[in-house]
């Protein structure tokens, strides 16, 4: 699988947040894409999403246009800016939810991710009485549950203590030895550095390769 | 459908708890209001709802018209952009955005119902009209007339995303041909205007099946514009 973005720019009235954006996204590789906050690439990642409609340019899933076929990419999942879930229900009930809608996992594979990220404790408490590290968490459970080939996630270890955000990088390098497209944004080039294979900056209203220096 | 249902209950009904009450308040007083200026309960039940309007009609009863049709423009408004708010990857990468505009309106629909039969139930009692067959007659009217009124706003809503001045001309002609067309029907009672209740069901029908194909067509207009 493949993930072309070409000579992709986003205007939003007529101000420029995005210039000429060229990347591939391989199946087997992790991306971290990095820039301060609001640089551009919440935009970026909605755009990859098929939310946002490329000013010019395309971006195209194995050669599929979403974007024109007003559609959204299947087998993606993602995590873009903070996470949101029903503040009633269980953390169980969301992700619950949620896998309802394509009926691909039941409870065991919900339960699997939970125990992964250590939610398994918490996960028949309201989502309103978790903490911000515990909804980033649940935030990432839905990323991961349904096994997706492309997985976005947006400045995924806030708030998560060191322990399990180490267990988090060694999991996603497991994933991309599955032959997952993993892409990751964030602020802190150190979250990410030691298990991407490529990085790449949002500066003003391009997106530059960085080389890695590991 | 589950997840939209859940979500839409559970957004509206706690976040909006406070309005739903000061809603059946203003009502309350409006009834003491009602039941000191109409002779029979039928009268009073119809002026609460709403629904009374004949040529030598109070303006509270306007009023009162009005206030109904801005609680359920609020509904849909609030129903319709509630997804838009917080995380759209959680959803719409998971479900098309066609279903998910059908199960949006099945979620709108019995929000609207509810609170519908809510206010017939309530007000029934307060005025002490129990014909049963008036009231459901009362009732179904009504709620085909608030639905198309729904489904009118989302087609403008649709309409203001995608091309402002469209949006604008649209409004005008709709908001033109309502006043031309409800006002002199609600003027000569509408429990008696099936025929134009018929058309009403059917705009309800052609403007539902419009703004399915709108929501396939602009989904990023709508998720652009409410950023």
């Amino acid at each position: 699988m493949k993930i072309e973005v070409k000579n992709v720019s986003k205007e939003f009235k007529k101000v420029v947040v995005l210039h000429d954006v060229n990347v591939t996204f391989e199946e087997g590789k992790i991306y971290g894409l990095v820039g301060r906050n609001g640089s551009g690439k919440s935009v970026f990642l909605k755009m990859l999403c098929g939310f946002y409609t490329p000013t010019s340019g395309e971006i195209l899933y194995d050669g599929i246009n979403f974007i024109k076929e007003k559609t959204f990419p299947s087998d993606t999942r993602a995590l873009i800016e903070k996470p949101d879930f029903i503040s009633d229900l269980t953390g169980y009930e969301n992700l619950e939810l949620l896998a309802q809608i394509q009926g691909k996992i039941g409870k065991e594979e919900i339960v699997e991710v939970l125990k992964k990220l250590h939610l398994e404790k918490d996960m028949d408490k309201k989502f309103s009485k978790y903490s911000l590290g515990m909804k980033q968490k649940l935030g990432i459970a839905q990323v991961l549950m349904e096994d997706p080939k492309v997985m976005i996630l947006d400045e995924p270890f806030n708030g998560i203590e060191d322990e399990t955000v180490e267990e988090l990088r060694d999991w996603l390098l497991e994933e991309k030895k599955r032959g997952k497209i993993i892409v990751l944004a964030t602020h802190i080039k150190d979250d990410i550095a030691k298990i991407v294979d490529e990085l790449y900056k949002f500066n003003g209203e391009t997106m530059t390769k960085v080389s890695l220096e590991k | 459908m589950r997840y939209v249902l859940k979500k839409d209950f559970a957004q509206f009904f706690k976040k909006n708890s406070k309005l739903v009450a000061g809603i059946f308040v203003v009502l309350l007083f409006y009834s003491i209001y009602a039941k000191y200026n109409y002779d029979s309960t039928k009268q009073v039940f119809v002026a609460i709802l709403g629904l009374y309007m004949d040529k030598n009609s109070f303006s509270a009863d306007m009023v009162v018209f009005f206030f109904h049709i801005v609680v359920f423009i609020y509904i849909v408004l609030y129903l319709f952009f509630s997804m838009f708010r917080g995380n759209i990857e959680n959803l719409f990468l998971r479900l098309p955005m066609k279903k998910w505009f059908f199960y949006k309106q099945i979620s709108i629909f019995l929000v609207t119902i509810l609170l519908k039969s809510s206010f017939y139930i309530i007000f029934s009692i307060i005025s002490g009209y129990f014909d049963f067959f008036h009231v459901l007659s009362y009732f179904c009217i009504d709620v085909i007339f608030v639905i198309t009124i729904q489904e009118l706003l989302m087609f403008l809503l649709f309409l203001f995303y995608k091309n402002k001045v469209f949006f604008l001309l649209s409004s005008l002609f709709l908001i033109g041909i309502f006043l031309i067309f409800h006002f002199p029907l609600m003027v000569l009672k509408i429990q008696k205007q099936y025929f134009f209740v018929a058309v009403y069901a059917v705009f309800a029908f052609l403007f539902f099946f419009i703004n399915g194909v709108f929501a396939k067509k602009s989904s990023m207009h709508l998720f652009e514009g409410s950023r």
